[in-house]
């Protein structure tokens, strides 16, 4: 079974220093409360856990 | 007419149940992918077997010109001798095509609660029916659209997990992007394919007044990052499992 990955998260991880980054942001995030933001192709993007963001 | 006969006649009546059941849990991460006992299933299949017979019943009674004939059903299932033979070989055509039509309606039923039932997440708020083995809740981030976890499963952008294996000379702490998950029979979870994985001992720990040591985009020390393209781990090897689940926002 695919776990779910959105084409950002795919083309981080095709990214050698992007996704070194992003896991460095990720152990950052998960001692720290705030977001995190990463720069993907002149687009920028806050990390955020799901589980923070409320129910509509 | 002996006992076994009874038992084969009621497992017969009970057979769209089971029909019905297969089809609501049809797919390859359903909750019957991990090993259930066959009394189980004959409990799981017993209310759907009881509907689907009524509803049958209800139609050849009233809505065609056949007629039920229900002694000889009670006689059947009570394993009871006194039944004319006669009407046991004239019935049995018409008793199997009967049977035929009730397991194809139990497929179609199946089928169309499996889809609205996913359709409208009641899944994730009702537990008996959850068709999913837990662990496809866990690792998709649907787990999240149950009621009493925050967040929505179709928010989900990536399943960043940590997984802690036991070593000869220590405990290491792998961490990585979940890219893939396979189930299995017996334990419910085979293994896991994780992406941009990183290691570390666990006991390399930071104190929790530790201030944050790590500068943007620098990397923390402690972590090696493991060569590869996919790293495996088998189900068997974790010790424990912690399931973040990312969303990535775009901001201006």
């Amino acid at each position: 079974m695919q776990a779910p990955i959105s084409p950002v998260v795919k083309k981080i991880l095709a990214d050698e220093s992007k996704s070194k980054e992003f896991m460095s942001k990720l152990l950052q995030s998960g001692r720290e409360t705030g977001d995190s933001i990463i720069e993907v192709e002149g687009k920028r993007y806050v990390i955020r856990r799901t589980a923070s963001i409320p129910k509509p | 007419m002996n006992l076994a006969f009874g038992a084969l006649f009621s497992f017969i009546l009970l057979f769209p149940g089971f029909i019905f059941r297969s089809a609501y849990l049809g797919g390859p991460y359903s909750r019957r992918t991990v090993a259930t006992s066959l009394v189980d299933e004959l409990i799981w299949s017993l209310a759907p077997a009881f509907i689907l017979q009524m509803l049958g019943y209800l139609f050849v009674e009233y809505l065609t010109p056949f007629d039920v004939n229900e002694i000889a059903i009670y006689r059947l299932t009570t394993a009871q001798s006194t039944l004319d033979q006669t009407i046991l070989e004239t019935g049995i055509p018409g008793f199997f095509g009967y049977q035929v039509v009730v397991s194809l309606l139990a497929v179609g039923l199946g089928k169309s609660l499996n889809w609205a039932v996913k359709r409208y997440k009641l899944d994730c708020r009702y537990y008996f029916l959850r068709v999913d083995n837990d662990w496809f809740y866990l690792l998709t981030g649907r787990i999240l659209d149950f009621p009493d976890m925050a967040g929505l499963g179709d928010d989900v952008n990536a399943v960043h997990i940590d997984v802690v294996i036991e070593a000869k000379e220590c405990s290491y702490l792998y961490t990585g992007v979940l890219t893939k998950f396979y189930l299995s029979r017996e334990q419910g979870l085979d293994r896991v394919y994780l992406n941009n994985v990183y290691r570390r001992k666990l006991s390399d720990d930071l104190p929790p007044a530790t201030p944050e040591p790590v500068p943007d985009k620098a990397f923390d020390s402690r972590y090696y990052k493991m060569p590869g393209d996919l790293f495996v781990i088998a189900y068997t090897s974790m010790k424990t499992i912690n399931v973040s689940y990312l969303t990535m926002q775009e901001v201006d």
